[in-house]
C-alpha cells in the first residue's frame, strides 16, 4: 500500500499547474469563479488551448490520439483545472470518441476523429425522448430505412447545447417491435439537416442549456449508422460507460467546497462571518470531511482503474456521492445567502451584460445555483437508477 | 498511490482472517466472564503470531510494522469483536514508548509487550459530570485525582497517565507510566455495552517513580496526542472489519427471509437501503486509510485533520450502518444474543471511544485550513 502521490504524480501535478498558471486565460477564470455562463466560444477557445499545448483528449487513450494518462494521472488534472477555475471540457466529445473508435467506419473515422478535439464540430447527444427517461429502452424516435437514407421521425429532450450543435449522436428505433437490444439503431444527425427544429428550454434558474429536438422526416443517409443497425443499445451502453467515470467529480467537489467556504466568509450576521457562527461551521466541516471521504473513496476505485474503467457499480456509488455531496454544499451556499439572496439578476450571469455595480456576480448565483444543482442527480442515470445498478450487480439482491 | 496490499500483507491478512474465524467466529462462546475479561490463551496466540509486537521496533523483539499494517490487522480483527487491550497495548504504548521512551523504559516494556507479558491502558479521560473535572494532580511527588472509562484499566499492568499542567509541582503536561498495582491505585470495573471492561481509577497519593516518565524534557502532550491518534486509527479501521460483517449479515438476511411471498431482497425500498448501508461501509474503508496516511504523513497538523475526520465520519457512518441493519432484521434486531447485535453494540462502543463525531468536529474546526 502507498498512500501518498508518487514523485511522478506530483511531478505531473507541477506540470498541470504550470500549464494553468500559463495558459488560462484570465478572462475565462473569473467567468467561471463568479458564476458567469460561458459562450460558446469559451469552450472551443479553451479546448484549443489545450490541443495547442499537446494535450489533446487528456480522457482519452493514445490508440483514439489521447494522452493515454492513468486514471490518477487523469484525476490530478481533473481536480487541477477546477481548482484554477478553467473551464470544464465537453463531455460530448469525451462521449462521441471512443464510440467512433471502436464502432465507427473508416470513413467516419476520417470524417469527424480529426480535431475531434478542438470542437471544430459541436456534438450534441439525442437519447432522452418525453416517454423515454430513465426507461431509455422505451424510446420511440423512428427511423425507416428507404433507399440511401433512413427518415427519421420523433422527438429529443433535455438535449444539451443542441442549439450551439453541428451534429448530434442519437438513438432510434429502427424496427417497430423486439426487445431493445434488437431494435435500435445509434445515428449520427447533421443537425443543418431539414426537418429538425430545435427550441429551447429554459431551466428553473432561468438559463438556457437544454432543448427540444423535433425530427421531422429528416433523411439521414445510412452511411451515418454507427454499428450494425439495430445494435445500437450495446454501442450506447459502451458510450455510457465512458460517460460515468467523469462523475466521480473530485474536482468539481472541492471547487463547489471553495465556493462554499467564500460565501461563508462573505456573508456577515451579528457583525461576525457566518464561517464563524456554530451552526454554519459545523455544516462546512461536515461538508469539508464528506468530500475528503469522497475523494479517498475515488482513489481507492482509481488505483485498481488502470486496465480500464471502473466497474459500473463502482462508477455508480461514486456518481451518487459526488452528487449528493454537491447539492448539500449548494443549500449550504444558499443559506449563507442572507435576505439579499432573494434577489436574482439572471442577465447578470450571461456574457456582455453590463456590470452593476451594486450587484455581485457570485451572490446573485447562489439561489440559481441551488435550484439548477438539482440535476445532477438526475442526469447521467438518476440516483434511483445507480442504486438499482448496484443492487443487482454488487449486492445480487 | 497504490491501494493493494502487498504480498506480506495479503498474508498478514489471511493469518488474521484465520485467526478471528477459528478464536471468535467458529468458538460462538461467550467467554467475557473468564478473568481478565478474555482468554489469556488468545492474548498469548496472539503474542505468538507477532501481532503483539506488530509496532515494535524489531531491536526490541517486535515486527516494526507502519500504519497500512495496523489496518490490515484491526480491519481483520474487526470481524471477530475483540476484547483483548489489543490497541492500547500492542498499538498505542508500544508507539509511544519506542518514540518517547528513555533506552531503559524500552528494555523494560517493548520486548514484554511483544511477547504477551505486559498491558497496558490509557488513562487519558475524565469524567465529564462536573464543570472542572480534577484530572490528575501531582503534589510532592504523589499523584491525586480520577480518571474515567479506562479501557481494560481492571486488568492492565501498567497505566499512561497525562498529569495535568496546573500540579503545583509543574509546569505542562507530563505523561507517565504508572504500575497499576502501586499503593494507592484503586479502580471500580464496569462492563461496556459491548462486553469489553473499562474501570474508574482512582489516584490516591500514589508515588510517582521518575523513571518512568515518558518523554521528560520534550513534548509529552504531543506524544500522547499522537499515540492517541493512532489508537482512533487502530478503532477505525476496526470498524471497518465489524461494518463489512454486519453489512454481509444483512445481505444474507435480505436474500433468505421470506415475507409476502418472497425473499425480503426483492423489495427496492431496501435494495435501495442496502445500497445505502454499502456507501457508507466503503466510506469507512476510505477515511480509515486516510487516517493511515495522517499518522504515516509526520505532519502534525495533517494527522489531527485527517485523523479527526476519520473519527467524526466513522461515527455518523456506524450509526447510519447500524440503525439500518436493527431495522432490516426486525424483532431480531432487537436480541441481545443475536450475531448482529453484538457488532452493533462493538461499533457504537467504537464510535464512543477517544471523541466522538462532536468531539472530533469541533478539534477539526480548531485546525480547519
Amino acid at each position: 500500500m502507498e498512500l501518498f502521490e508518487s514523485r511522478a504524480e506530483r511531478a505531473f501535478r507541477e506540470d498541470v499547474r504550470a500549464f494553468l498558471d500559463d495558459k488560462l486565460p484570465e478572462d475565462l477564470r473569473i467567468k467561471v469563479m463568479t458564476f458567469v455562463r460561458l459562450e460558446k466560444d469559451d469552450y472551443v477557445r479553451w479546448h484549443n488551448i489545450i490541443a495547442d499545448h499537446g494535450w489533446q483528449g487528456p480522457a482519452w487513450p493514445t490508440n483514439f490520439g489521447g494522452q493515454g494518462w492513468n486514471a490518477m494521472q487523469r484525476k490530478i488534472f481533473d481536480e487541477e483545472c477546477y481548482l484554477a477555475g478553467a473551464p470544464r471540457t465537453i463531455p460530448h466529445v469525451n462521449m462521441i470518441c471512443p464510440v467512433l473508435h471502436n464502432y465507427g467506419t473508416e470513413e467516419q473515422k476520417a470524417r469527424f476523429l480529426p480535431d475531434l478535439f478542438r470542437l471544430k464540430i459541436w456534438w450534441c447527444q439525442g437519447y432522452s425522448e418525453p416517454g423515454a427517461g430513465s426507461d431509455l429502452a422505451a424510446l420511440r424516435t423512428r427511423a425507416e430505412r428507404k433507399g440511401d437514407v433512413y427518415v427519421v421521425n420523433g422527438q429529443k429532450i433535455w438535449t444539451t447545447w443542441a442549439h450551439w450543435a453541428d451534429w448530434m449522436f442519437c438513438l432510434v428505433r429502427t424496427r417497430a417491435q423486439g426487445k431493445p437490444q434488437e431494435s435500435i439503431s445509434f445515428l449520427l444527425v447533421d443537425m443543418r439537416s431539414p426537418g429538425v427544429t430545435v427550441r429551447p428550454i429554459i431551466s428553473v434558474d432561468g438559463c438556457h442549456d437544454l432543448n427540444e429536438v423535433f425530427l421531422d422526416n429528416v433523411e439521414v443517409p445510412v452511411e451515418n449508422l454507427v454499428g450494425p443497425e439495430n445494435q445500437g443499445w450495446t454501442v450506447a451502453k459502451y458510450l455510457l460507460s465512458h460517460e460515468r467515470t467523469e462523475l466521480a467529480g473530485v474536482g468539481l467537489c472541492k471547487r463547489m467546497l471553495h465556493f462554499t467556504k467564500k460565501a461563508a466568509s462573505t456573508h456577515f450576521r451579528d457583525g461576525k462571518p457566518l464561517i464563524e457562527n456554530p451552526h454554519i461551521r459545523n455544516r462546512l466541516i461536515q461538508l469539508e470531511m464528506d468530500v475528503q471521504a469522497h475523494e479517498w473513496t475515488v482513489l481507492r476505485v482509481l488505483s485498481r482503474d488502470d486496465t480500464g474503467g471502473p466497474t459500473p457499480a463502482a462508477a455508480s456509488i461514486l456518481k451518487i456521492r459526488s452528487t449528493e455531496l454537491q447539492q448539500a454544499m449548494s443549500a449550504l451556499m444558499m443559506d449563507c445567502a442572507g435576505p439579499r439572496g432573494v434577489q436574482y439578476v439572471p442577465e447578470a450571469r450571461e456574457p456582455g451584460w453590463t456590470a452593476d455595480e451594486d450587484l455581485d456576480l457570485f451572490d446573485n448565483a447562489l439561489v440559481a445555483n441551488y435550484l439548477d444543482w438539482r440535476k445532477v442527480t438526475i442526469f447521467g442515470g438518476t440516483t434511483e437508477v445507480q442504486k438499482n445498478i448496484i443492487s443487482k450487480t454488487l449486492l445480487k439482491l | 498511490m497504490d491501494f493493494t496490499l502487498t504480498q506480506e500483507q495479503q498474508m498478514l491478512d489471511e493469518a488474521v482472517r484465520r485467526f478471528v474465524e477459528k478464536e471468535y467466529v467458529q468458538s460462538g462462546q461467550d467467554d467475557s466472564d473468564q478473568e481478565p475479561g478474555y482468554p489469556l490463551s488468545r492474548w498469548q496466540a496472539l503474542a505468538d503470531m507477532g501481532l503483539l509486537g506488530l509496532l515494535v521496533p524489531p531491536d526490541h523483539g517486535g515486527l516494526g510494522k507502519d500504519m497500512t499494517d495496523v489496518f490490515v490487522v484491526m480491519r481483520a480483527l474487526g470481524q471477530g469483536l475483540i476484547r483483548e487491550p489489543y490497541i492500547g497495548t500492542a498499538l498505542v504504548a508500544a508507539s509511544m514508548v519506542a518514540r518517547g521512551g528513555t533506552d531503559d523504559q524500552k528494555s523494560a516494556w517493548l520486548p514484554g509487550i511483544a511477547e504477551g507479558s505486559l498491558t497496558f491502558a490509557l488513562a487519558t479521560e475524565d469524567c465529564d459530570r462536573t464543570p472542572d473535572p480534577s484530572g490528575l494532580e501531582m503534589r510532592d511527588g504523589r499523584l491525586y485525582g480520577h480518571k474515567s472509562a479506562v479501557l481494560c484499566g481492571d486488568s492492565a499492568d501498567w497505566l499512561i497517565v497525562p498529569v495535568s499542567s496546573r500540579s503545583p509541582d509543574d509546569t505542562g503536561t507530563r505523561v507517565f507510566c504508572i504500575d497499576a498495582r502501586t499503593p494507592g491505585v484503586s479502580h471500580v470495573r464496569y462492563t461496556n455495552i459491548d462486553g469489553q471492561r473499562s474501570a474508574e481509577i482512582t489516584f490516591d497519593g500514589v508515588p510517582v517513580d521518575a523513571a518512568n516518565e515518558l518523554c521528560s524534557g520534550g513534548h509529552p502532550a504531543s506524544l500522547l496526542e499522537w499515540g492517541l491518534d493512532i489508537g482512533r486509527m487502530a478503532l477505525c479501521a476496526e470498524a471497518v472489519g465489524a461494518l463489512e460483517t454486519l453489512l454481509q449479515q444483512t445481505l444474507e438476511h435480505l436474500a433468505t427471509r421470506q415475507q409476502f411471498g418472497q425473499s425480503l431482497g426483492r423489495f427496492q425500498v431496501l435494495q435501495h437501503r442496502a445500497v445505502d448501508m454499502m456507501v457508507s461501509v466503503e466510506l469507512a474503508h476510505s477515511v480509515a486509510l486516510m487516517a493511515a496516511a495522517g499518522i504515516e504523513s509526520g505532519d502534525d497538523d495533517t494527522r489531527r485533520r485527517y485523523v479527526s475526520t476519520c473519527k467524526a465520519q466513522m461515527g455518523r457512518y456506524i450509526r447510519h450502518v447500524c440503525e439500518q441493519a436493527i431495522q432490516t432484521f426486525g424483532g431480531m434486531g432487537m436480541t441481545r444474543e443475536f450475531e448482529p447485535t453484538r457488532y452493533v453494540r462493538r461499533l457504537l462502543a467504537i464510535s464512543m471511544t477517544w471523541g466522538n463525531t462532536e468531539f472530533h468536529i469541533d478539534r477539526y474546526s480548531e485546525h480547519m485550513q
